[in-house]
């Protein structure tokens, strides 16, 4: 083998091999030929001349071959394949995916160096992406997802506590184990330490374990949601309100793929990454859309939440640019994500009828600025 | 908008039309195409409508063998089978509807897998992506409110022409296509 294209064909089939084995389970194996492909296509990569002719061959093979070394967890390799494509001529879409796939090596790479002791009160939350610099991320991104990753953690306790779900009211001291903390981020990465500490003696705490498993809780829904399996979380969380104030907050910290690419956890005992985006994580099954369907017709109706409607009902006003007026039915697992909405603009999906009473279904945030 | 009578879309053909996938990998993605069909209640046979500018065509979707529900249950909890199935659909239909019969792939972010087309008749061993077109593949197992086909490819489209106002213009050619599995139905867009 000795031409670019024979090096590619065959980094591709051992590529697609890897790809059967581990959909069969066999990740040792898949590891194996994901590894034997990177060297090829890497092989094919360096073959092409190094000038703006050869675009896009030669920058699609570099990402080719970087994908392929990140797969397999070669992290140094992936930045210098990744480096070398971005340092030809890529086009805006392959230098994006370029860039991408060196700040995430890079991002990983950092957190694998660090040496982490953490405490089992303790959860790290590590974001990377383009709007992730060396110790700064926008205010936005950052508060929204250490916000809803504590609302996950409270409601935890009160599911785990066996206690029925409540939106309003106030909870029980009994129910406030846990006062959350934050430390200081990690020099030159925007990573942060959450910290649980203990607000209650330790006899309430021996009710339901200890604040590890509170963690290691959270993280297996995160994880469970990060790999699609909303089933199995619906098996896990079985009810219903429980289980949608978890997938509407899990949605919140998941990255957004532009400015956001990954959100990591790790905890004393385990590293979970969110990488899922949010735009693929639906709040209600479809079931449940279907059923309603055939009694009104599903609308999207962009407004603002702007007044409140009946707080016994949970329904809240929405009024749209025109000066529409919408009555917003909330399920009351989601009423604590679409209270972190209110004054905002949004989009809502669901059965409405005539007079503009809509059932949510979905709710996501919408750029009103004019163009 | 005119339309055409049915092809047949034979699903075991995938490996024999895009040579570039191997017999091994083909034979996966045309059981999550399976799977795919199965979980909406088709069968060998069901008619997929593909939309095209302004047509739409016809085609009659084929394979031979079942999904038993020990097939179905490995597929429960897995989230790419939906993408892959898509796949070998947009790959054996897009060469009918474009004329580009090579399909070239390559390794993407994630574990994903690109792919580019061209004429047959180019084989260039060196520059071996220039002057093909990107395919851009979506899946929908079954389209619900807030998950369109429309809606999927406004926002691959919307991705694309922020790649062009950020910068140098690619004159790549990116065919995008969506297909949903519950109606059936394929949309394939152009840049």
């Amino acid at each position: 083998m000795s031409n670019v294209r024979e090096l590619h064909n065959r980094a591709m089939q051992l590529a697609q091999q890897a790809m059967v084995a581990r959909y069969s389970g066999s990740s040792e194996d898949a590891d194996r030929l994901v590894r034997q492909a990177y060297v090829l296509e890497a092989q094919a990569a360096d073959l092409v001349p190094d000038e703006q002719r050869s675009e896009p061959t030669r920058s699609i093979l570099y990402r080719s071959a970087a994908s392929l070394a990140h797969q397999c967890g070669e992290l140094a390799t992936t930045q210098r394949l990744a480096a070398k494509g971005l340092a030809g001529f890529p086009s805006r879409d392959i230098e994006k995916e370029l860039g991408n796939l060196l700040s995430q090596a890079r991002f990983e790479l950092e957190l694998r160096e660090q040496d982490l002791e953490l405490d089992k009160e303790e959860v790290q939350m590590a974001m990377s992406g383009s709007s992730v610099g060396l110790g700064i991320v926008p205010y936005k991104e950052f508060r929204k997802r250490v916000e809803s990753f504590f609302q996950l953690t409270r409601k935890t306790v009160q599911r785990l506590f066996g206690r029925e779900f409540q939106q309003g009211g106030r909870i029980a001291q009994a129910f406030k184990l846990f006062e959350p903390a934050l430390a200081a981020p990690k020099e030159g990465s925007f990573i942060i330490t959450l910290r649980f500490s203990r607000a209650q003696d330790i006899q309430q705490l021996s009710l339901l374990g200890d604040t590890a498993q509170i963690i290691d809780e959270v993280l297996t829904g995160v994880e469970m949601i990060n790999r699609s399996e909303e089933r199995r979380l619906r098996d896990h969380i079985k009810d219903d309100n429980y289980y949608y104030h978890f997938v509407g907050q899990a949605r919140e910290i998941a990255p957004d793929g532009e400015r956001i690419n990954a959100v990591h956890f790790t905890s004393h005992n385990r590293q979970v990454g969110l990488t899922r985006f949010y735009d693929d994580i639906q709040l209600m099954e479809a079931s449940v859309e279907q059923e309603t369907r055939t009694v009104r017709p599903v609308e999207t109706v962009a407004g603002k939440l702007d007044y409140a409607v009946d707080r016994k009902r949970r329904n809240i006003g929405m009024t749209t640019k025109e000066g529409k007026h919408y009555e917003v039915a909330v399920h009351e697992g989601l009423e604590d994500l679409v209270k972190s909405y209110w004054g905002s603009w949004v989009e809502i999906t669901g059965p409405c009828d005539e007079k503009r009473n809509i059932e949510l279904r979905d709710i996501r945030p919408v750029d009103m600025s004019d163009d | 908008m005119t339309t055409n009578t049915a092809h047949r879309l034979d699903l075991e053909s995938l490996s024999e039309k895009a040579y570039a996938i191997t017999p091994q990998a083909a034979g996966h993605y045309q059981e999550c195409c399976m799977v795919c069909f199965h979980k909406n209640g088709h069968s060998s046979g069901v008619h997929l409508h593909v939309l095209h500018n302004e047509s739409d065509s016809s085609f009659e979707v084929c394979w031979s063998g079942s999904v038993t529900e020990r097939i179905a249950n490995a597929y429960r909890d897995h989230n790419k089978y939906v993408d892959l199935g898509a796949c070998t659909v947009a790959l054996l239909v897009v060469p009918e509807l474009t004329g580009y019969g090579a399909i070239t792939p390559a390794a993407a972010e994630g574990t994903g897998i690109d792919y580019y087309l061209g004429p047959e008749e180019d084989q260039d061993d060196v520059l071996i992506f220039n002057h093909k077109a990107r395919l851009e593949i979506s899946g929908i197992l079954t389209e619900t409110a807030t998950n369109t086909v429309k809606k999927r490819i406004q926002a691959k489209k919307r991705r694309l022409m922020g790649y062009e106002q950020g910068g140098l213009t690619d004159p790549t050619q990116v065919f995008i296509v969506v297909v949903e599995f519950g109606q059936p139905v394929a949309e394939m867009a152009e840049r």
